[in-house]
């Protein structure tokens, strides 16, 4: 485990000494996060001008659910976004070559190796955001929820990164991975919605098989209407029947895995 | 045969080059996107208790929300052109030596894949006609909505072409491009229709060039655009795409001043 940590310390520092290195595109990288912020901000602030609620929600009680998502978000793209992006390249044109070799966790290693600098500076930014939305709130919060409001949003944002990979891996099978984060990016809009909008057999889809629901929706209900334990043993339950399954596939990835255009 | 066809030939060899994927995307994005918008506005509906929000239907809201991915991916290229990636590669210097119009070229082959994301266009909505009836959408709607993005894919093409060969001052710019779909995305009335913008910002926004990618083209197909605002906004289109065609031609011309050829 010390290793590891040491290991992860070295990725920081390489990926920070890099991202200084390209100072604009440092820069163009937190506008274009601030920028997802505001849009953000104007959708919910547009559609609550047409009603009283969303889902259940009031505005206040939407606004931090908005604010836990553009945490997720921004946990997810500081630590696992950017390694997402590389991993079918490195499968596709057999880098993934180098880091079977390595004598640490292959997944360890390509999930986590690139830490987005730029992406820890939004990830402030959008903690701020989450803060004004807590304190916008007519009623003071109960301090367990928020605790536990806290401690879920980092795991939202593992379960963000585990739906991202469960995606990609068909690449070990496939010719090309360009599409898969498309379908990805199309599918994460669920996450940016409260989980009650939806009904029926597509919200028992949003909940399990693909759980976008369960990222910030999950967070934002055990914050805004008390904890609730099927809600807290569902989010852990499905996150780590993910962790197994990821485990499984990429195990049997790698069996498939030919090298250089595999 | 003229060299613009040859490439616009290979850019729809290009594009289909992985079908099963090119089709699961289109499926996937699409989908998604209409589920999502499915449920958002059926709970506001639910929640204000009426049928009709700032003059829309649900089931128009829905068409809609159908149009916008469709549209969308016919004219703003859902990735990059490759000119930035060409200056950073030096792969732009293969251009250089041959004589070749390097605009048109790289418009030939966005026009590849915004003429594919056209035919799913059509492909969807004739089957939505079918199971739900025609809904607006005439002959006439569907002309006027054709020319429309046929219009903003120039528009566009020109405004990521600005985008793109800021690579030559720039390391990455890949994020402008992103934020410029962003912009498109809300300003365009990609995320709520316009008519959802208080009146102070709709009247904004039809100064802009967002509002020509996606809400014109839409509310075209959709039978909401007379002929007067029709022409109209055809006008603002080219209006825009001329002025950013001046801008790609300056920056173009300064950043081969800049430009290494590296790799050659």
């Amino acid at each position: 485990m010390i290793r590891y940590l040491r290991l992860y310390a070295h990725f920081m520092r390489f990926s920070i000494s890099k991202a200084l290195e390209f100072r604009l595109d440092f820069f163009f990288r937190i506008f274009m996060d601030l920028v997802y912020y505001g849009i953000q901000i104007g959708f919910y602030q547009a559609i609550f001008m047409q009603t009283p609620l969303l889902g259940g929600w009031s505005r206040d009680q939407s606004l931090v659910f908005m604010g836990g998502y553009l945490v997720v978000d921004a946990i997810s793209m500081t630590l696992f976004s950017n390694n997402m992006w590389m991993l079918p390249v490195a499968i596709n044109r057999g880098d993934l070559d180098y880091y079977l070799v390595r004598p640490v966790s292959s997944l360890f290693f390509l999930s986590l190796r690139d830490f987005a600098a730029n992406s820890l500076i939004n990830l402030g930014f959008a903690v701020g955001i989450l803060a004004w939305t807590v304190l916008r709130l007519p009623e003071p919060p109960h301090a367990v929820s928020l605790l536990l409001f806290l401690a879920m949003l980092p795991f939202g944002a593992v379960l963000h990164y585990q739906m991202h990979l469960v995606s990609l891996l068909p690449v070990f099978w496939m010719g090309s991975g360009s599409n898969l984060h498309g379908i990805f990016y199309s599918f994460a809009r669920c996450m940016e919605r409260p989980d009650r909008i939806f009904t029926g057999w597509i919200r028992r889809l949003l909940v399990s098989v693909l759980p976008f629901c369960l990222m910030a929706s999950f967070p934002a209900r055990v914050f805004l209407e008390g904890p609730h334990w099927p809600i807290l043993l569902h989010f852990a339950a499905v996150i780590t029947a993910f962790f197994l399954f990821i485990i499984f596939i990429w195990n049997r990835g790698l069996r498939a895995y030919s090298s250089a255009s595999s | 045969m003229n060299i613009a066809w040859i490439f616009y030939l290979q850019g729809v060899k290009a594009a289909l080059s992985y079908r099963a994927e090119f089709w699961i995307n289109f499926a996937g994005s699409v989908g998604s996107q209409f589920c999502v918008a499915f449920f958002l506005w059926k709970a506001v509906f639910l929640a204000r208790g009426t049928d009709t929000l700032q003059g829309f239907t649900f089931a128009g809201l829905m068409l809609y929300s159908l149009l916008v991915p469709l549209v969308e991916r016919s004219v703003m290229a859902p990735d990059m052109m490759g000119i930035a990636g060409e200056i950073y590669d030096g792969g732009l210097s293969r251009y250089l030596l041959y004589p070749l119009a390097y605009f048109q070229v790289k418009y030939a082959s966005s026009l590849a894949q915004s003429t594919l994301y056209q035919g799913q266009t059509a492909v969807i909505l004739a089957v939505y006609a079918a199971v739900f009836g025609s809904s607006g959408i005439t002959p006439v709607s569907l002309m006027m909505g054709l020319t429309a993005i046929a219009f903003a894919g120039w528009l566009g093409f020109w405004l990521l072409a600005n985008l793109e060969m800021l690579a030559f001052w720039a390391d990455n710019v890949w994020s402008l491009a992103v934020m410029n779909r962003m912009a498109g995305w809300l300003l365009g009335g990609g995320m709520i229709p316009l008519a959802f913008f208080p009146a102070w910002a709709r009247s904004a926004l039809e100064w802009l060039p967002y509002i020509r990618l996606l809400s014109f083209p839409i509310r075209c197909l959709l039978g909401q655009v007379g002929w007067s605002e029709w022409l109209f906004g055809l006008v603002m289109t080219v209006a825009w795409s001329l002025v950013f065609a001046g801008t790609a031609s300056l920056l173009w011309r300064k950043g081969l001043r800049v430009y290494a050829g590296v790799g050659i």
